[in-house]
């Protein structure tokens, strides 16, 4: 207990004496990341923390269950029986002029465990250390490290962490900026190819028919360059195949 | 009739074909996790009560909270999630899943089916001043304990 208001008195000086967003977390959140983690460390055995190095000139955000924001894990008391899990990585934020551009990596530490959780079932919940370059920066980092005690007890190493249903909400609180459509989210390239085909279709039709010459887009006419029909009453040359013959006597006359 | 209008026709054709197959084609996500998972129950949702209130549909995974929650989201991509200490919490534009660990100790995982209002009521503690207004108490650490007692 003694213990507790301590560490709770540590905090508040330290998110006192902390400048205006000296970390991509602010304090406040970096608190309630804190104690969701040692919310879970009680119910696991399992010690978790975070430290993410910048270089933009802020202190680095660091973390843990143990002993709070802004602090490194310190295994108090052999708190840690099921074993420790730490995030770790660094942000790069390329300068305007340069050609290199931002970055950012991270990995999970962990001993104490058979089959400690890694950063690909980390983007197996869709966080990628890339979002860490972006503008929701800090809601990407606090996301990943309370997704740690998940992943942990996912793989084995320790129970799952209670769920607990909120039984009283503020009544102004409610959910904001509905998300649009599902069947757009889900379909919307596939929606937008069809529409473009159909919309391309007309297009293609007239920009062919644009580059035929007009003389040529009218009706042809009735060819008139048959070869033409004998009208002669002469009856037709014979057309006997068989042996010709030619007279070479006098032409009788009378 | 030209070549081209025969061109055209056809695109025009199949354009309106995949439409009506993408449109026809796309089940609703309730449906889906209805015909993929044991149903187990239902129970009133959190929240005011509303002629337009859906009922909590409540199903059980065989797999773990993030496999299920995966397989979920690969089938029906969600507005927005979160993955929390105790569970993964998928949005959608009008109901919210939630993937939380089963009760009694079995394995695999438990879904919850939410309305908007339902899952954001329920899941406050976890969802609260990400997807909506949060006005709940802003905490002090208090120490993670030792893990005694349990």
């Amino acid at each position: 207990m003694i213990r507790a208001l301590l560490l709770g008195l540590a905090t508040l000086t330290l998110i006192a004496a902390a400048p205006a967003h000296a970390q991509i977390m602010s304090p406040e959140d970096a608190t309630d990341l804190a104690q969701s983690l040692a919310d879970a460390q009680e119910d696991q055995d399992v010690c978790y923390g975070w430290e993410v190095s910048n270089n933009f000139g802020a202190g680095p955000d660091i973390g843990s269950s143990i002993a709070g924001p802004g602090a490194a894990m310190l295994d108090v008391g052999g708190s840690c029986k099921r074993g420790k899990v730490v995030l770790t990585g660094s942000i790069d934020y390329a300068c305007d002029s340069c050609e290199a551009s931002d970055s950012a990596s991270v990995s999970i530490e962990a001993s104490g465990m058979a089959n400690p959780p890694t950063v690909a079932d980390l983007e197996g919940v869709g966080l990628k250390a890339g979002d860490l370059t972006g503008d929701n920066d800090d809601t990407t980092l606090f996301n990943m490290v309370n997704a740690l005690p998940l992943l942990v007890a996912d793989r084995g190493n320790a129970p799952y962490v209670e769920y607990e249903r909120a039984t009283t909400v503020p009544a102004a609180d409610r959910a904001t900026n509905k998300p649009g459509s599902d069947l757009l989210r889900d379909s919307w390239i596939w929606l937008l190819l069809c529409a473009m085909l159909i919309a391309a279709a007309p297009l293609f039709f007239f920009y062919k028919r644009s580059q035929i010459p007009p003389h040529k887009r009218t009706k042809k006419p009735d060819r008139t360059d048959a070869p033409p029909t004998s009208t002669s009453s002469e009856p037709p040359p014979p057309t006997s195949t068989g042996p010709t013959t030619t007279s070479t006597g006098p032409t009788p006359t009378t | 009739m030209s070549r081209h209008a025969v061109i055209a026709l056809v695109m025009a054709g199949v354009g309106a074909l995949g439409l009506i197959f993408t449109l026809s084609s796309h089940s609703s996500l309730r449906d889906d996790i209805a015909k993929d998972y044991r149903p187990i129950g239902k129970e009133k949702a959190p929240g005011n009560a509303g002629p337009d209130r859906k009922d909590t549909l409540i199903y059980a995974s065989p797999k773990s909270i993030t496999q299920t929650a995966k397989d979920i989201s690969d089938k029906h991509k969600p507005a927005d999630r979160r993955t929390t200490e105790a569970g993964a919490f998928l949005r959608y534009s009008d109901d919210v899943v939630s993937v939380v660990p089963p009760t009694g100790g079995t394995r695999g995982s438990r879904i919850l089916v939410d309305d908007e209002e339902g899952g954001y009521h329920r899941n406050y503690f976890f969802v609260g001043g990400f997807w909506g207004t949060y006005s709940g108490p802003a905490g002090s650490f208090r120490g993670g304990g030792s893990g005694a007692g349990k």
